[in-house]
């Protein structure tokens, strides 16, 4: 179906009867608009031409039609203006809705495809834009048509040769003002890229400026700030003469056009082929034609861009919520055995995995993290297969970029596993429904995303005000030792930890992630290396809480540290995306040799030089700049 | 430091000078474009009188040839009207745009002169500051004078002139009717002031809204993952919900008064039409014809011209204001100054010149002793003192480590080195020579630093290695490059040390920056060296290069090591341990360790820093 009738159809059909009010209420304006002129010709001839009491008592009553008309224009324009802007608003609403609903169902590699920034910009700027098309658009349509249509029409009754002349150059006004917009649209955005690219550059500069200075780098940071601030020079200079130069045309032919009417039409009166009333009502016509052309030119740039931003966010609203031919699972995830019992079977076969290119031709995920030549890159998963018991724990080791993280998104359905290759009690989970599984798992990701609320909502991030458990918040945050870290907070669970949490320490972050793990309630709990930011001590209590907290779920824990992974009933050592040893910690050992033996080697060492396993708690404050 | 580290601009200085002192030295920046600003302000006045007085040609026309039935004297009117029009259309456009020109010119000007101010800092300015906040003062509060002050006074202005303008010729042609036409103008004060006053509020209501509204937008996009991970997506939707219908409604409010506003405005010109028209015909009733049809059509003219200038003026004032505020936050920034003192003199040519056989460019510099005598430091006034009388030699090709828990002063030493920092008692010199005597750039071509939190830029692998330097050649970069072994990733790379970082170094490893940062020390030719170590995990691999790039580093430098891994430690020729503010112990590891006193207990517990 056509998208335009798609959306009128969802959208703007429920509001017909404003619209329809709207279009009366602008047909009276117009209606109006031109009237006032023409009592003006009728006023002025009835003094002119009869040159009696009579037409001075005429001419009278078409100064209070005049008078009228203005109050009656103030009325009907509020209205039409209001019924067809108010609509627009709830167009935007709902669609906004939509939108955001539909995003939330959208998988993984859909974001990693379309990029957040890209969609991020199609929810706002082009929903936005799609209301202009709606709301403001749909009234300038309206308007500008019927005005145009009334004026010129009651020019073309009056006089068509007089039309002829001034419309003419009017119409070629508007052919450049149509340029000039579009030139100015352009310059506008590069202006704003421009200023994005300054503004980038110097807080670049800003936060190395102590750096710069011991380098006795600041001459060169000064270059690199000029050659931005020239460039953004450029565009705003070149933006100002579009602006200074082109965009009046249309009032200046306008104003061109009255020195026309004063000629010819001088001659016409002369001529007595025309009235002066008339003469009179033409000064004033070419300014609501100059006016209403100027408005076509705006109008026709914005129906473009909402046009274009509404096929930008159908794209979205459109895109498939399952992105491969297996579709979306349906099926029931399978039962726990008890709440004391609750794990289920995991088992992997020959999973093979490879990450779907992006549009703009990188890989998402490990490989982009670091600089890679193209030629070395591989599958991120090659034939893993493992099987892990029902309340099992299993270790993953690998230095980074090994794959550990895109098996734990696969495991997770965070990417969609190919079929047959992941199951759950033997079931394949391509065949359970998402939400419900989810609901039976626990994911910490390596990235602890916290929300900009208070640390206590993003602690129950599913639950609203109402339905939130307050005890097993405080519960959970005790549990992943985050009970100290409160009372150093300005207002402890209540805190708002800011955007990305930058209130917190990266080791607060990690255990806030964990507590939000434990509020739920979790079958299967998958670990991302999420000891990292935390010291030694807390690493060990954090374990133990882990431990003690899942009451028999299935539990996968991915690190580099030994110490984390120890107690694991099998641990996989992998390699560039390929299990390349497995067993339990002793089983790895026993031959002094691997990746594995070698870093428990190493973290043994430091264990008894007293150094934590791998330098130092990093756990500073982040000082990331967000002014 | 974090704490410490929030906006506090203004406890900067009670400065709060009279908005027209603001005006007046933002005029400074545009002083290389006075001719052009000149030429503004004789256009525009040019430019509105041209547009005023249009209508009274108008008038001319038709009372005096059109009536009179005079072709020729017509043809010299209309010629005449041609002439305005070209010229209000030459002034204005010419007006505006050597006024966008001398504006915009100042303002980028301006901000050179914040961007010199701010990198012309010493540290402590950088202590206290956001590099976010420094970066709003730089581009959007300019941006905010631009769009306000440059953008609002030409406005302001031919809208004043052209009111004005207007009502003098209206004056002029006839006072009873501009006195009629104008009856109602209080009575649009009024109005407009009241649709302001009730728009203001919902405005920023609306503003507000719409920026949490797609705060919260933006945030669920990046964080999606973690919502469907967490069955968060009822609560995101309904959420979102609730702030978008918010917004909708704010917005349903404001479109009555909105519109109503435009509508009345709209409306007044025709009442006054209305007003005119009604006044002549009331006068002609009375015999004689007071007023012509020139003059109406004149009139009726002014009305379409004059009501869109007075919508917009009390607009435009307080967009006035807001510029103000921008340029009060502007310049308070300028008025701050804690930048370093700089000395005149410098080390001598040789001290940055390689001494060795010619070929190898950057190996060995010529040594410098660096000594450091009773040297005393507080960071603020109000701060404790952080190093309390320091004694410390560096012997030119020794590698110094200093060594204690945080909060020592251990990182306070090398930064007093580099002068990040002014202010300490006590002395350090430079092969004799006092290093507050010594140029600022002398001092950092003979001591350069390698950072714990490498800075990284928006350039290539080899821009970043050479940070503007032009005597650090490619050999050098190469050179460097194999020594801190950052050739290992660097040359398995398509465009190898041309390969371009992505956003602040996103695509490199932490232990990749490590030994980039190390590679920039290396391909440098400054003797002395600062290594601020850093505490950042690493895994066991990378972890071996940087001790290799460290070796290779200590081979060729004379280097203090402001300590915190154990293997680093012990390769030092001298272990200096600092408690407090004091150095409290000296020797080899092997010494101390056998001396049993602090060092040890730190060894053990440790280095809990």
């Amino acid at each position: 179906m056509n998208l335009l009738t798609r959306f009128i159809r969802r959208y703007a059909a429920p509001h017909t009867r404003s619209y329809l009010g709207g279009l009366f209420f602008l047909l009276a304006t117009t209606a109006l608009t031109v009237a006032i002129p023409t009592f003006v010709q009728y006023a002025v001839d009835a003094m002119t031409l009869h040159r009696d009491a009579a037409g001075a008592a005429s001419a009278v009553t078409f100064a209070w039609a005049i008078i009228a008309a203005g109050i009656g224009v103030m009325v009907v324009r509020t209205l039409s203006r209001v019924l067809f802007f108010n609509p627009g608003r709830v167009i935007e609403y709902h669609l906004k809705s939509d939108l955001f609903r539909h995003l939330t169902e959208l998988p993984r590699a859909y974001y990693d495809r379309m990029r957040p920034g890209e969609i991020v910009s199609r929810g706002t700027n082009d929903a936005q834009a799609v209301r202009g098309f709606i709301g403001f658009g749909s009234l300038q349509v309206f308007n500008v048509a019927l005005t145009l249509l009334l004026t010129i029409g009651k020019m073309v009754v009056t006089d068509w040769r007089l039309t002829l002349w001034v419309l003419v150059p009017l119409l070629l006004a508007v052919m450049v003002l149509r340029r000039a917009i579009r030139e100015m649209f352009t310059l506008t955005r590069r202006t704003q890229e421009e200023l994005g690219h300054l503004s980038s550059r110097v807080l670049e500069t800003y936060g190395g400026a102590t750096v710069l200075q011991s380098m006795n780098a600041v001459p060169m940071a000064t270059d690199r700030f000029e050659e931005r601030n020239s460039a953004l020079l450029g565009v705003g200079q070149r933006l100002a003469f579009v602006i200074a130069w082109l965009l009046p045309v249309v009032d200046v032919v306008g104003n061109a056009c009255l020195v026309l009417l004063l000629f010819v039409g001088g001659q016409m009166v002369i001529d007595k082929t025309l009235t002066p009333g008339e003469l009179a009502a033409f000064a004033v016509l070419i300014r609501i034609v100059a006016g209403g052309l100027n408005s076509l030119g705006w109008l026709v740039n914005a129906l473009q861009r909402g046009w274009i931003s509404l096929g930008r966010v159908y794209e979205v609203i459109d895109a498939p919520v399952a992105l491969d031919a297996a579709g979306l699972g349906t099926g029931a995830m399978p039962p726990s055995v008890s709440a004391d019992d609750k794990g289920h079977a995991v088992s992997v076969r020959n999973l093979t995995f490879e990450h779907p290119g992006r549009l703009d031709g990188k890989t998402p995920g490990a490989a982009s993290q670091t600089l890679v030549p193209a030629e070395a890159r591989e599958p991120a998963l090659s034939d893993v297969s493992f099987e892990l018991a029902p309340g099992g724990t299993l270790g993953i080791f690998g230095e980074t970029g090994a794959g550990k993280t895109t098996l734990l998104d696969l495991l997770s359905r965070v990417h969609e596993p190919p079929p047959g290759t992941v199951f759950i009690d033997g079931v394949d989970v391509r065949t359970v429904d998402l939400k419900a599984f989810r609901k039976a798992t626990a994911y910490v990701p390596q990235d602890a995303h916290l929300f900009s609320q208070t640390l206590r909502e993003n602690v129950a991030l599913a639950d609203s005000k109402e339905t939130r458990d307050d005890r097993r918040v405080e519960e959970a945050v005790m549990a992943a030792a985050l009970g100290d870290d409160l009372g150093a907070l300005p207002e402890g669970l209540e805190t708002r930890v800011g955007e990305r949490g930058v209130m917190l320490s990266g080791g607060q972050r990690q255990r806030a992630a964990l507590a939000r793990a434990f509020y739920r309630d979790f079958e299967v709990l998958l670990l991302d290396d999420v000891l990292s930011a935390v010291d030694h001590a807390t690493e060990k209590r954090l374990i133990d809480a882990i431990y003690a907290r899942r009451k028999g779920a299935t539990t996968l824990i991915v690190s580099h540290r030994v110490s984390a992974l120890r107690h694991a009933d099998l641990i996989l050592v992998m390699e560039r995306g390929r299990v390349i040893a497995r067993g339990t910690h002793e089983a790895l050992l026993r031959d002094h040799a691997g990746p594995y033996w070698r870093a428990w080697r190493l973290q043994q060492e430091r264990e008894a030089e007293g150094l934590p396993a791998d330098g130092l708690p990093t756990t500073a404050p982040s000082e990331v700049p967000h002014g | 430091m974090a704490d410490a580290k929030r906006d506090n601009f203004d406890d900067d200085g009670p400065q709060k000078g009279s908005d027209w002192s603001l005006v007046k030295r933002v005029f400074q920046y545009t002083k290389e474009d006075r001719a052009w600003f000149w030429l503004v302000l004789f256009l525009t006045p040019l430019g509105v009188a041209a547009e005023v007085i249009q209508p009274v040609l108008m008038k001319i026309g038709i009372d005096d040839h059109i009536a009179k039935e005079d072709l020729g004297g017509l043809g010299i009117v209309a010629l005449w009207f041609a002439v305005t029009v070209f010229f209000a259309w030459l002034s204005s456009s010419l007006g505006y745009h050597a006024l966008q020109r001398v504006s915009l010119r100042g303002l980028a000007r301006l901000r050179s002169a914040i961007f010199a101010h701010v990198m012309g800092q010493g540290a402590r300015f950088f202590d206290r500051r956001h590099a976010g906040s420094l970066m709003t003062r730089t581009i959007n509060d300019v941006d905010a004078v631009y769009e306000s002050l440059a953008r609002g006074a030409i406005q302001l202005m031919t809208n004043f002139l052209t009111i004005a303008g207007m009502l003098v010729a209206m004056l002029v042609l006839d006072p009873g009717l501009t006195l009629v036409a104008f009856l109602f103008s209080p009575v649009i004060w009024f109005i407009v002031g009241w649709f302001r006053k009730r728009l203001r509020p919902i405005s920023l209501e609306i503003r507000e809204t719409l920026s949490r509204l797609n705060g919260y937008f933006a945030e669920r996009i990046f964080g999606m993952t973690v919502v469907q991970l967490y069955g968060a997506e009822a609560v995101s939707a309904k959420t979102f919900d609730d702030m978008s219908r918010a917004y909708m409604l704010a917005y349903h409010r404001s479109n009555w008064l909105d519109a109503g506003l435009y509508a009345v405005m709209d409306g007044m010109s025709a009442i006054a039409t209305g007003a005119v028209v009604w006044f002549v015909s009331v006068q002609f009733t009375s015999g004689e014809q007071a007023m012509t049809i020139g003059l109406l059509v004149a009139f009726i003219d002014y009305h379409g011209r004059i009501f869109v200038p007075i919508r917009e003026l009390s607009g435009q004032i307080a967009t006035l204001q807001r510029s103000f505020a921008a340029l009060e936050k502007i310049f308070r920034l300028l008025d701050t100054n804690e930048k370093i003192p700089d000395g005149t003199l410098s080390l001598g040519t040789d001290a940055a010149t390689p001494t060795g056989d010619g070929t190898s460019v950057a190996a060995r510099p010529r040594g410098i002793e660096v000594v450091l005598r009773g040297v005393r430091f507080r960071y603020a006034p109000e701060r404790p003192e952080v190093l309390k009388g320091i004694d410390l030699t560096l012997r030119p090709g020794e590698v110094v480590a200093v060594v204690g828990a945080t909060g020592s002063g251990k990182s306070t030493i090398g930064k007093l080195l580099t002068r990040m920092y002014s202010g300490f008692e006590g002395s350090i010199t430079l092969d004799g020579k006092p290093i507050e005597a010594l140029s600022c750039a002398a001092v950092r071509a003979a001591v350069t630093v390698v950072q714990q939190d490498v800075w990284l830029m928006e350039g290539t692998l080899a821009d970043n290695v050479r940070l503007g330097d032009p005597t650090i050649s490619d050999a050098d970069i190469e050179r460097a490059g194999r020594l801190s072994r950052c050739s290992d990733f660097v040359d398995t790379l398509p465009e190898g040390w041309q390969t371009a970082l992505t956003e602040r170094g996103k695509n490199l490893s932490t232990g990749q920056r490590q030994l980039l940062s190390i590679a920039r020390a290396l391909a440098r030719k400054a003797p002395i060296v600062i290594l601020d170590e850093a505490t950042a995990s690493v895994d066991s691999m990378t972890e071996k290069k940087i001790d290799e790039a460290l070796s290779a580093l200590f081979a060729e430098r004379t280097v203090l090591v402001i300590a915190h891994r154990l293997q680093t430690i012990q390769r030092a020729d001298r272990i200096v341990v600092l408690h407090q503010g004091e150095v409290v112990e000296a020797g080899t590891h092997a010494e101390l360790m056998a001396q049993g006193g602090r060092y040890k207990t730190l060894v053990e517990t440790g280095f809990a820093l």
